[in-house]
This record gives C-alpha cells, sequence and structure tokens, in this order.
C-alpha cells in the first residue's frame, strides 16, 4: 500500500486508549498511537518531523514522543506552568508555548528558555506560527489577538531595557478569543480568530486591518481555513461546523429562474456537543472536526457529508493534519534532530553560574541533509560529473587563487571605507 | 389701387427726390437766389418722412428645439457656453447669471455639460472684469460643486488647479484676491483633490504672503502698499486659508492611518451568518479596495499624490521650513506693544485688542497644524523624520517669541461700533484661554519623551495649566479647550517632570472631570484621557484612588448619558470591558457597583433596554467577567429573558455568556446552582410570584383529575395584557436546551432541573404548561437517565391529555407545536403509549366523572384520527387496552352518562369505534 501523503494526529482527554493517535485519513486506519497522559487544548504539535509534543491536560509537563518508537515512554519536560497552547516553528528551530498569560520561548536544539513575554493580561488560549516561522499569533481570555514577529522579539532578550512589543494588537473582541488560525504568506497572511462573542474577525497582518466580522448564531470555539483560503470553517457551541465562502457568488452562465437550491455547503451538522478542533486536508476537499462528544468526524467539504467518525474516549482536544513524517512509516530512520530538555530559567540568568557568554545566539544547522536533498546532489552528479573530474592538486591551486582574490578584495573594501570617513 | 393716390414707385421715387435733395444743396441755392419763391407743392404729394424707434427684444422668438431648456431670454446651453467667451464683459457675465438660472431650474443638465461648465468657468477665475470673475464663483461654482462628487470632478481638476495657480500668481491683485474664494470653495468641497494638488497651490500660496530672497531659501514678509486691504487682514485671509489647507492635508492622511483602529468600520463589515442561504464575504485589506476604487492609480497616482508616508513626511519638512519663519515674522509684528527694555520681565500678562489675537490665534493654529502634520508623518519605526528635525531647529526662536510674554490676555471689550464692520474679516473672537492653550500646545511638543533636558519655560506652562484647569470652566468652546488640555497633560505626563506635579495636575483635571455635566462634549474628552490612562500603558500617571473612583464613578455615569450621549455610553463599556479583561476589577467587587450594575438589566426601565443592540451586547458581555455572580442579579437576567424588550438574539447570546461563564468557573459549587437554578427558571416560563398568585386565586382551575398525574395550569390572560409569548418560550426552551448539551455533566444537570420542576409541583400543587412543555422538549435530545423517567412521563401524559381536552390556546399552531413534542417524547419512553391508555381504563374504571369520560374519548379520538394511528396499531398491546376500554365503556356507557351530554357522547364513541375498526 502507498504511504499516505497527509495523516490525522488526534488527541482526547481521557488519554485513556492512547495520548495519541496517527490516522490515516482516507482508510481511518490508526497508523500508530502514542500513550501515556493526555494532551490539553491546541498542544499538539509535530517537531521537525521527528518528534510528538504535547503539552498535558493536567500537569505542568510537556510530553516528548520520538514518532518512530511507538511503544516507548515518552521524555517529560517540566514547566512553568500547566501549558494551554504549545506550537513549534515549521522547522522546528522553536518552540512557544501559553503558561497562563505568559509566552515561553524555548529554542529546541539547546532548551535554553530564550525569553517570557507578559503582554496579555489574562490566560493566552491559543498560539499558532505563520507558515514561515517569521511570526506568531496569540489569543487569549482577554478578548486580545497579538501578532509577534519572532526575530524582533529574540533580539530584545539581550537587552532588558527594551521590552518586547507584539507587532499588532486587535482589540475588537468582546469575549475571549478561543482559536486562531494562520493563512498562508508568511507576514502578509491573514488572520482568522475566533471568539465566545460569536463572532470570526478576519485580519490582516501587513496593514493590521480588521477585514471582516462574522457574526454567528452561536459561541464560536474553533476556527480554520483550508489551504487555498476560499472558505472559513467555524465549529460552533451548538455543534455545527458552518461554513462561509471567501468568494463571490460564482458567476452562472445560464440563470434558470426555478433554479432554488443554494449552491456550496452552509453547515455540517452531526456533533451533539461543541465542536473545538478543526481541520483541513491539504487538498481542501476534507474537514476534520473533534468535539466534546468524544468523536472526531471527517466530512467531505462539497457535498457535506460525514465520511468517517473516529470515537473516542472523552473530549477531543486536538485534530492536527500534517504531511506524513518518515518516522511515522519507516521505524528504522534516527531522529536527527538535538532535542535538549526545556529549561525552566530565563538563559540571561544562567550566565551568571556559568560566565557563558550570553552574546552567543546558538542556531541550528541541519546536521544531515534530507532525502530530498541528497537526491537532488545525486543528480547533480549525474548531470556534471567534470566536477569530481578536478585533481587534488588542481582544486589546491584554485583555493589559492581564491583566497589571494578574497584578500585583495578586503584590502579594497577596507581602504575606501576609512578613506571615505577620513574626507 | 386707388386712383389718386401715388403708387409705390412714384412714392419711392419722391423719397429719392428729396433724398437727393442733400446732394443738390449747391443746386437748391442757386434755385433759391433766382427764384426766391418756394415751389408749391402738389397735392398729391405724400409725407414719407418716418420715425424711428428702438425695439428691446426681451425675448427671443425663436422657436426651435421646444425639448431643450432654456433661459427666460430663450438661451440654451450652447448658446450661454459660447458667450462665455465673448469679448464684451456684459455678455460674459449675462451667460454666466444665464447659466446659473439654467443649472438651478435643471440640475440635471449639470451632469451632461460638466466638462463645459468646468473649463467655461476655470476660464473666468482670472478674468478682466471682476463682476464676471466674481459672478462665476458666486453663481456658477456655488451651484454646481455641491451637487458633483469628487470621482466627477477629479477628471477636470488639473484644469481648475491650473487655472486656479494662474489666478493666484496674476499681476492683478483683485484677480488675486478673487483666487483665494475659488480656493476656499474647493477645500470646502474637494479637500482630497486638493491635497494632491497641495505641491502647486501651497507654493503659489506661500508666495502670496511673501517674497523669495534671492536665491536663497529665506523668504521674507512682504508688504504692497499700493493694495487695497491692509497687509494685516490679507495675511490674516492668507493664513485662515492656509489653516483649512493643513485642515484638509491632515483628514486626507490620517483617512490612511485612522482605518486601523477598530470601532467606525466595524459594523458594516459584519456580515450576520444565516443558516438559509450560502454565505459569502471577500475580505481584502483597505489597500486592495482603494486600488478598486481609486482611478488611474497606475499614473496618476503614483507619481502626484503624496500618499505614502515618506513623500509626506518630506513635503512637510518643506513647508515648515518655509512657513514657520513667516509665521515667526507675522508673529512679531502682531504681538502687541514693543518690548520696551527693562519691562520684559513684568510683561507677563500683556492685554491685545481682539483683532490682534485673531492673527496671533490664526499664526498659532497654522503652527499647531504643521506641527501635527509632523506626527501624522512619522513612521512606526523609530527613525526621526525630516519634519521633526526641522521643526526642532525652531525651538529656540519659538521660546523666544511665543513664550515671551505669555501669557496672553484678550481684551474683547474694545470693539466700538465702527470696528465692528470691519470685523467680518477675523474669522471668530478668540479667548485668551484658547490662545494661551495653543501656545502651550505648541509648546509642549518640544518635550520629549524621557529626555533629561531642563526647560526652563516648562513650570510656566505647569502653572498655567494649573490655573486654568483649577478655573471655574464653563466657557463656549469647551471642547476645543478641553482637547487641547488633554493634550497638553498627556505630553506634560511623559515628560520627567516630577510626581507631585503631575499627580496635582492630574487631580485638578479629575476634579474638572467630576463637575462636568455627563452630556457635555468636555465630560466625553475627559473621560477619553483617563479611560486611555488607565487601560493603556501610562497606568502610572493616575494614582490608584483616582483610578478605581474612576472606574467606580463610571456604573453611575452610565445611566445618565445613555439617553442623550450614546456615544459616551458605548465608550463607557467598551471602558468597563477592557477595565474587566485587563485585572482592574476590583471595583466590581464592591456592593455599590454591583448594585448599580443589577439595576442596568432591569426589563422595564433599565439602561439596557435604551441601548442599541451592539451596546446590549457589550453589556451582556460585561456578565462574562463579573467576579462574582448573585441571585438578585440572576433573577433579574430570568425576567429579562422572558421580556419582550429584548430580542432573541441577545437573549441567546445572554444566556450563551452564562452558559460560558458557568463552564469556565463550573468548579465552584455557588456558580453552578445559581446557573442550573436560572436555568430551570427559563424553562418554567412563568415566574413564580405569578404562578403562586395564579394558584391561590383560581384553586378551581387546577383540579387534579385522574387523566393528568402531573396536575397542569395555564394561567389565564388577564384583562388588558398581552397574551403569553408562546414563540420567545419555545426559543427559550431551545436555548437552554442546546445550552445543556455543552455542559460537560448535562445528564446531573438535567436531573438537577427535572427535581427543581418537581418541587415547584409539590410546593403549588400544580405546575404551568409551559414548565411541562421545557420538560419535554428538552428530554426529546437527551437520553433520559432512568431516575427522572417517572416523573417525565407522568408529566408527558398530563401534557398530551390536556392538550387533547382543552382549548385553552388560542393560537392553533402553538397548541399544534406543543401536542407534537408530548407526542413524539411519548413514544420515545418505552410502554409511553401503553401508559396513557392504562391510565385511561383506570380512570374510567373507578368511576369517573362526566367530563373526565368525555375527556377520554376524546383522547381517544384524536389520538386515532389526528395523523397518529400508526403509534398505535403498530404496538400490539396498545390496540388491546384500546379494545378493552371500548368494551367497557360501551357497556356502561348508557347508564354512566348524564341526558345533557349523552348525544355529544355518543357521536364521539361512535367516531372512537369507526377508527378503532379500521
Amino acid at each position: 500500500m502507498a504511504a499516505p501523503i497527509e495523516v490525522l494526529i488526534t488527541s482526547d482527554v481521557s488519554g485513556q486508549l492512547w495520548n495519541s493517535c496517527i490516522w490515516d485519513l482516507n482508510s481511518g486506519a490508526s497508523l500508530s498511537c502514542y500513550k501515556g497522559d493526555a494532551t490539553n487544548h491546541r498542544s499538539l504539535c509535530i517537531l521537525g518531523g521527528q518528534y510528538l509534543l504535547g503539552a498535558s491536560c493536567t500537569k505542568p509537563l510537556i510530553n516528548v514522543w520520538a514518532l518512530q518508537r511507538r511503544e516507548q515512554h515518552q521524555l517529560k519536560m517540566i514547566c512553568a506552568g500547566k501549558v494551554n497552547s504549545l506550537t513549534v516553528t515549521h522547522d522546528g528551530t522553536y518552540c512557544v508555548a501559553a503558561v497562563a498569560e505568559n509566552i515561553h520561548i524555548w529554542q529546541v536544539c539547546t532548551g535554553n528558555l530564550l525569553v517570557v513575554l507578559t503582554r496579555h493580561y489574562q490566560a493566552v488560549n491559543v498560539i499558532r506560527f505563520t507558515d514561515n516561522g517569521s511570526h506568531f499569533v496569540s489569543g487569549g481570555e482577554d478578548n486580545l489577538v497579538m501578532v509577534w514577529p519572532l526575530a524582533s522579539v529574540l533580539t530584545c532578550i539581550h537587552n532588558p531595557s527594551v521590552k518586547p512589543e507584539p507587532l499588532r494588537i486587535w482589540s475588537s473582541h468582546s469575549l475571549p478569543v478561543t482559536d486562531v488560525h494562520v493563512g498562508r504568506g508568511g507576514a502578509q497572511s491573514r488572520v482568522v480568530s475566533s471568539s465566545l462573542d460569536q463572532t470570526c474577525k478576519i485580519w490582516d497582518i501587513v496593514s493590521g486591518d480588521l477585514l471582516q466580522t462574522i457574526l454567528f448564531p452561536g459561541s464560536v470555539l474553533s476556527v480554520t481555513m483550508d489551504a487555498a483560503e476560499l472558505r472559513v470553517f467555524a465549529g460552533s457551541s451548538s455543534g455545527h461546523v458552518y461554513c462561509v465562502h471567501l468568494y463571490g457568488q460564482p458567476i452562472k452562465f445560464e440563470r434558470h429562474v426555478e433554479d432554488q437550491d443554494p449552491e456550496g455547503v452552509i453547515c455540517y451538522k452531526g456533533h451533539s456537543k461543541q465542536v473545538t478542533c478543526l481541520c483541513v486536508s491539504m487538498d481542501g476537499s476534507k474537514l476534520v472536526s473533534g468535539s466534546h462528544d468524544s468523536s472526531v468526524k471527517i466530512w467531505d467539504i462539497f457535498s457535506g457529508q460525514c465520511i468517517r467518525t473516529l470515537p473516542h474516549k472523552g473530549h477531543v482536544t486536538n485534530t492536527v493534519i500534517v504531511p506524513t513524517p518518515q518516522a511515522v512509516l519507516d521505524p528504522a530512520v534516527k531522529p536527527t534532530l538535538p532535542l535538549q530538555s526545556f529549561k525552566r530559567h530565563l538563559v540571561s540568568e544562567r550566565r551568571d553560574d556559568t560566565g557563558a557568554d550570553s552574546r552567543v545566539l546558538s542556531l541550528r544547522i541541519p546536521s544531515s541533509l534530507g532525502r530530498e536533498q541528497k537526491f537532488e546532489e545525486n543528480l547533480f552528479d549525474n548531470q556534471d560529473g567534470s566536477v569530481e573530474m578536478g585533481t587534488s592538486e588542481a582544486s589546491k591551486e584554485e583555493l589559492k587563487r581564491l583566497k589571494v582574490i578574497n584578500r585583495e578584495l578586503y584590502t579594497f573594501a577596507v581602504d575606501n571605507i576609512l578613506n571615505k570617513q577620513v574626507t | 389701387m386707388r386712383r389718386g393716390e401715388p403708387s409705390v414707385g412714384e412714392s419711392l421715387r419722391n423719397s429719392f427726390q428729396d433724398v437727393c435733395a442733400h446732394g443738390l444743396v449747391v443746386v437748391k441755392k442757386l434755385n433759391d437766389r433766382k427764384w426766391q419763391k418756394k415751389l408749391k407743392k402738389a397735392d398729391n404729394v405724400t409725407n414719407a418722412s418716418f420715425k424711428s424707434r428702438s425695439i428691446q427684444i426681451s425675448q427671443h422668438l425663436k422657436t426651435g428645439d421646444s425639448t431643450q431648456p432654456v433661459t427666460k431670454k430663450k438661451h440654451n446651453i450652447a448658446e450661454l457656453f459660447s458667450h462665455c467667451r465673448h469679448y464684451s464683459p456684459s455678455v460674459r457675465h449675462e451667460a454666466v447669471t444665464g447659466l446659473k438660472e439654467l443649472l438651478s431650474e435643471n440640475p440635471q443638465l449639470i451632469d451632461g455639460h460638466l466638462p463645459d461648465i468646468i473649463e467655461k468657468s476655470a476660464e473666468m477665475f482670472s478674468d478682466k472684469d471682476s463682476t464676471v470673475r466674481r459672478g462665476a464663483v458666486k453663481h456658477l461654482l456655488k451651484l454646481v460643486f455641491p451637487v458633483i462628487s469628487e470621482k466627477q470632478i477629479a477628471p477636470f481638476f488639473p484644469l481648475v488647479s491650473a487655472h486656479l495657480c494662474c489666478a493666484m500668481t496674476h499681476i492683478n491683485d483683485d484677480i488675486k484676491m478673487d483666487s483665494l474664494a475659488v480656493l476656499d470653495l474647493l477645500l470646502d468641497h474637494f479637500p482630497k483633490l486638493m491635497v494632491t494638488k497641495s505641491s502647486q497651490v501651497l507654493t503659489n500660496f506661500i508666495e502670496q504672503i511673501s517674497r523669495q530672497q534671492g536665491q536663497g531659501q529665506s523668504r521674507s514678509l512682504t508688504i504692497n502698499p499700493s493694495s487695497g486691504t491692509s497687509s494685516m487682514k490679507w495675511r490674516l485671509l492668507v493664513m485662515s486659508r492656509l489653516q483649512k489647507f493643513l485642515k484638509a492635508v491632515l483628514v486626507f492622511h490620517g483617512e490612511n492611518k485612522d482605518v486601523a483602529s477598530e470601532g467606525e468600520c466595524d459594523v458594516n463589515k459584519t456580515l450576520d451568518f444565516l443558516d438559509s442561504k450560502v454565505n459569502c464575504v471577500q475580505a481584502f485589506s483597505q489597500s486592495y479596495h482603494a486600488l478598486w476604487t481609486s482611478p488611474g492609480y497606475l499614473l496618476s497616482m503614483a507619481s502626484k499624490v503624496p500618499d505614502s508616508s515618506s513623500s509626506l513626511d518630506s513635503d512637510i519638512s518643506k513647508a515648515v521650513q518655509t512657513l514657520i519663519p513667516l509665521m515667526l515674522e507675522c508673529w512679531v509684528e502682531a504681538t502687541p506693544g514693543s518690548d520696551k527694555p527693562g519691562q520684559s520681565g513684568k510683561h507677563r500678562g500683556q492685554a491685545c485688542d481682539s483683532t490682534s489675537a485673531g492673527m496671533l490665534y490664526h499664526i498659532l493654529c497654522v503652527t499647531r497644524l504643521l506641527w501635527e502634520c509632523v506626527h501624522r508623518g512619522q513612521k512606526p519605526d523609530h527613525q526621526t523624520p525630516e519634519g521633526l528635525v526641522s521643526m526642532f531647529k525652531y525651538q529656540r526662536e519659538f521660546e523666544t517669541h511665543f513664550l515671551s510674554k505669555f501669557p496672553y490676555m484678550v481684551n474683547n471689550a474694545v470693539t466700538s461700533g465702527k470696528k465692528e464692520t470691519n470685523k467680518d474679516l477675523i474669522l471668530e473672537k478668540v479667548s485668551g484661554v484658547t490662545l494661551n492653550l495653543t501656545v502651550c500646545d505648541i509648546m509642549t511638543n518640544f518635550l520629549q519623551p524621557h529626555s533629561h533636558q531642563v526647560l526652563d519655560w516648562l513650570p510656566l506652562v505647569i502653572r498655567y495649566m494649573m490655573r486654568v484647569l483649577s478655573k471655574d470652566g464653563s466657557q463656549k468652546g469647551g471642547k476645543h479647550n478641553a482637547s487641547l488640555v488633554v493634550k497638553i497633560v498627556r505630553r506634560l505626563c511623559l515628560t520627567n517632570i516630577s510626581d507631585e506635579e503631575v499627580s496635582s495636575l492630574v487631580n485638578v483635571l479629575y476634579h474638572r472631570y467630576q463637575q462636568a455635566s455627563p452630556t457635555s462634549a468636555e465630560k466625553t474628552v475627559f473621560f477619553g484621557f483617563f479611560a486611555d490612562c488607565i487601560l493603556k500603558e501610562g497606568n502610572a500617571v493616575l494614582s490608584l484612588e483616582v483610578a478605581n473612583s474612576f472606574l467606580s464613578s463610571l456604573a453611575e455615569l452610565l445611566p445618565l448619558c445613555v439617553q442623550d450621549n450614546p456615544g459616551m455610553a458605548s465608550l463607557i463599556l467598551h471602558t468597563l470591558r477592557m477595565a474587566c479583561v485587563q485585572n482592574c476589577s476590583q471595583f466590581m467587587v464592591e456592593p455599590d457597583f454591583l448594585k448599580i450594575f443589577c439595576s442596568f438589566f432591569e426589563p422595564d426601565h433599565g439602561v439596557i433596554s435604551h441601548l442599541p443592540p451592539l451596546d446590549q451586547r457589550q453589556l451582556i458581555g460585561l456578565l462574562y467577567f463579573l467576579p462574582r455572580l448573585q441571585s438578585q442579579l440572576l433573577k433579574m437576567l430570568t425576567s429579562l429573558c422572558r421580556h419582550s424588550k429584548l430580542n432573541e438574539q441577545e437573549v441567546t447570546f445572554l444566556i450563551q455568556v452564562l452558559q460560558n461563564r458557568y463552564i469556565k468557573h463550573g468548579e465552584t459549587s455557588q456558580e453552578a446552582i445559581l446557573y442550573v437554578g436560572f436555568l430551570a427558571n427559563i424553562l418554567t416560563g412563568m415566574p413564580q410570584k405569578d404562578l403562586v398568585e395564579q394558584t391561590g386565586r383560581d384553586p378551581g382551575s387546577h383540579v387534579r383529575t385522574g387523566l393528568q398525574p402531573v396536575p397542569l395550569v395555564y394561567p389565564a390572560v388577564k384583562e388588558g395584557q398581552k397574551p403569553y409569548d408562546w414563540h420567545r418560550h419555545f426559543t427559550l426552551v431551545k436555548v437552554v436546551s442546546t445550552m445543556m448539551s455543552q455542559c460537560t455533566n448535562s445528564v446531573e444537570v438535567f436531573q438537577v432541573i427535572v427535581t427543581v420542576v418537581e418541587k415547584l409541583m409539590t410546593t403549588n400543587g400544580c405546575i404551568p404548561l409551559q414548565a411541562v412543555y421545557g420538560l419535554c422538549k428538552m428530554a426529546e435530545s437527551f437520553s433520559v437517565p432512568p431516575a427522572c423517567t417517572p416523573i417525565l412521563k407522568n408529566a408527558c401524559i398530563s401534557l398530551v391529555t390536556y392538550m387533547f381536552t382543552c382549548e385553552e390556546l388560542a393560537n392553533p399552531n402553538v397548541a399544534e407545536v406543543i401536542l407534537n413534542t408530548g407526542c413524539n417524547l411519548l413514544c420515545q419512553m418505552e410502554n409511553g403509549v401503553e401508559d396513557m391508555f392504562r391510565l385511561l381504563l383506570n380512570t374510567y374504571n373507578t368511576g369517573a366523572s362526566v367530563e373526565e369520560v368525555l375527556a377520554i374519548l376524546k383522547v381517544c379520538v384524536k389520538f386515532l384520527t389526528m395523523k397518529r394511528s400508526h403509534l398505535v396499531q403498530c404496538n400490539p398491546e396498545t390496540v388491546q387496552l384500546m379494545m378493552e376500554l371500548q368494551r367497557v365503556m360501551r357497556s356502561k356507557a348508557m347508564s354512566n352518562v348524564e341526558e345533557s351530554v349523552s348525544s355529544e357522547s355518543e357521536k364521539l364513541m361512535t367516531q372512537f369505534e369507526y377508527h378503532l375498526s379500521l
């Protein structure tokens, strides 16, 4: 059987069968599951395609499983408090967690706690990254949605006088924010936030504008968009999933008067309790919803039918669709990502003990190439073998020549700059 | 032709001879000398002399094409246009008045002929004749501009502004003067377009009051001695236009930024999700909308409009460099009295008459607007903009000039009658306070936050502010002054002046705020200041007690301004919400506050009934953040839910908010009890008080019949009251049951509610129909826990029998809905239908009254007829029961039933038998 392109990961609050389980979206088959504890709302994520991170429901813990070792017990990391929401950058460099009203940012490879952001007034409910990892969006119990530029937040860490400030603060929700979805396009993406005040709001990061408010019949507990941002899905407290189209009415070439049936699906009805998590498959054809009625339902977006129901043992806390990680398919793959236990104290405090230079910000450079990169390399070799043909002596000479040129460049530049400043 | 009269030919000949006589003068003279005797005229000579008189043609006789509208003089519009270029000024003037006449009578012509109108009238800006010039402005443009939109005139605007520039730089002073009127009009009607032309117009404008000295940048004021008006007045005119212009610039650039601040645009971007249709929105940012809507963005917008903030900044900095020196120069000329040496120290508080005060005020206003432009041009990143740099260059000069004689006094009383006539040039009377505040405002702009420079004039400003604020402030122009005061105080707070000074200043301001009347604009402005202080970062500015007293005073303030000042009311609600969210909610626990807060929700005349729906939601949202709920409040909310003043959507929202609150604080038992009690009360459908009253007053209405294991009562409609709103109750029940399904422990909640209703029954001996309906409806969507089954089944049976037997409900639809609910639930429950018939049989066997027998028959018949026969048929045991019932009744029927009702019962009996046999 061909490996599925994408898999669904779900978790529930009871953790009776497993903490979290990986499903094949098409067949509904369980591919693998990870046991121990239970994972909190919006705090399940895949780190670099190699680890599964989930924050505990009840304890101040983050559980980590290596994806390929299914039955083995998890690694536990202790945090300052119960984690409300957890997310990682796409490349797995940084991990961001919401602990009460604070936002903690760790560097994954060192485990250093880089910064603690305290800007929200009350507990943070959700944190999401943009697809390129340049910004993250947080939404809290205090009705605020904030956009943080990761880079500028991290530059503040060695300069205690500068308090990191969010790029945008959106405050027009009138009740707590329950979920946030970030669209495509990095810093230029649109953000949808949902709130208990029965609205979803669509925002623009670049301009900071509120683009649209959508008022629903019930409180909205989860929200998502498909990859092309054609539709917004809102999971309401009544168990319905509402769909709002983000395009104009399709132009009909022929218009029949008697043709009254509405085009498209308005509402996905099937859950009996509030829908707390939603996600859409990568091709935008399937919607996955998890509810407090202890079931995950997979819907066909275009016909509005429920294709499959996956029973759970408690409130469903996470439904995540990711491209199939290699480790799920092939247990032999070893994790290459260095993962340290997350520290509980800020990195700058630690400096006094060890005397290490705090001005060094370690960066992760992928130690081994991914499969695709290797493949590309092979291609390159085959096309142009002449690179390989060069003898070692020839390359040494080449190296020498380049060094000379480099030096010349350097002196030229230095002379020029210095002279300019003098004159 | 009659004989004797000269023919036409003859008379012509005669007259010809007459005419020729002049030519023959010489001959005649000769003749006179010779004969000296006149020849006698012939009898038949005709007197052919004639008189001429001019004829005035007041109206054209031309008939032509009558469809075109014409003026009184029968000119159509095309002719008038051609007359506009006539060499004679009077014709041109007539053309202008004619156009005015035509267009005011036929406004539809404007759209069609706009290009011509604009072109012709623009040419007249620099017309040599003053009447034509003024006529064009006064008659034509004033008529046309208000009617047409900015978009319509945009394509012609380059033409207009070119002509305007032409007129402004004209050698003739009168034309220059009149060009200002045009500028005024344009600024009034099309400020946005004017801003786009700022580079041309502004330079010309400055040219009017100054002259460039040589090639350098500096300009100096010019005085034109030959001009009609004094240079002072002339400058005043120019200055007021400059002010208008800068305001337009501010507005234009404000647009780009203020959109982001939420609020006003919020409303029209809201989509109400509807279940009945596909909902579509197109969410794009403002900048995209601008691309779609603004014309020709490719060339004209990109090259000419200073729309990016960077170009605004450089524009402004140029303007600052040219304008500020001029302003200072004007200032020096306009300040009262010359600075006598030795007296300068005592010169404070100098009085100046109102003319010069007006001048000073205008200078200050222009400077202030320039400052605002500079601030507006500031980019979010921390670069110092050019404008700011160039502004700071003049700091020294500002200090020496503006503050040398600060504070100023204005002597408005010294206006004699003669001066009054000239007064129309000065736009408004300026009070000394406004003048001085403006000076303070300008100067405090130089304060840099958190810098350590010591400015020697700062104490002066602070002292003055204290004096102004502590004075009783009941003047005109309160709003303007108040916003100035707030701006100044805000800046002062940011600098490193001592804490006592800040706090005393704020205290004085707070005092002033408390005194202001709730409906005044001043109050709103001060309110905004305090709200900002508390909610934004600068929390340190306010002392704790001021902050607390401010917040707790809000609750009292809200009812006062809810009707007269709705904007303020929503501002207060917003502030309260933010305060709740940002953990300054200590004030919410105070009993005084809670009491007032409770009264907001009073259904009849509480605040909530006066608010618009959006603000109602805001107020309801506050419930979520309330630290503790009180039973008093919940009682109020229950009656509010039943009250017709609140929309159903808002009621749904209200219950939802309480539900969310319960989910959040669910662990505390107090909350849970209150909330579940609230749900049960809603379900009951009527206040307990009414129920007690009902049962007490009319004990007969709930006679416990054997047919109703749970005695039902349906309160009769009192006279003068509206009938019970069943639809609202249906919605409420629906909402409550959805809410219950959301609870994590919904089964327990359900049980609790059932027991509450049960208790109600034991205390009162009966329960209202509404409550029974509510229970049944709720049970429909639930798996009923076994503990509740008996009571529910009884309730259900009572409901069905009650509904079948009584016709009290006026609305058949409502009755149908209730009945359907009952029957559905009955079928859902195990042995439901069966038990009902068993009950009927038992009642009958134990000796039923006449009414009961009738009721039994009715139930049986209706059950068989009204589309419910399948319920009976599919269940053999029920059929058995019915057969038995029929047999028993048939056997005893005649003996038991009295005469009076026998015919009716007989009829029912036969019906029953007929259906049964089917």
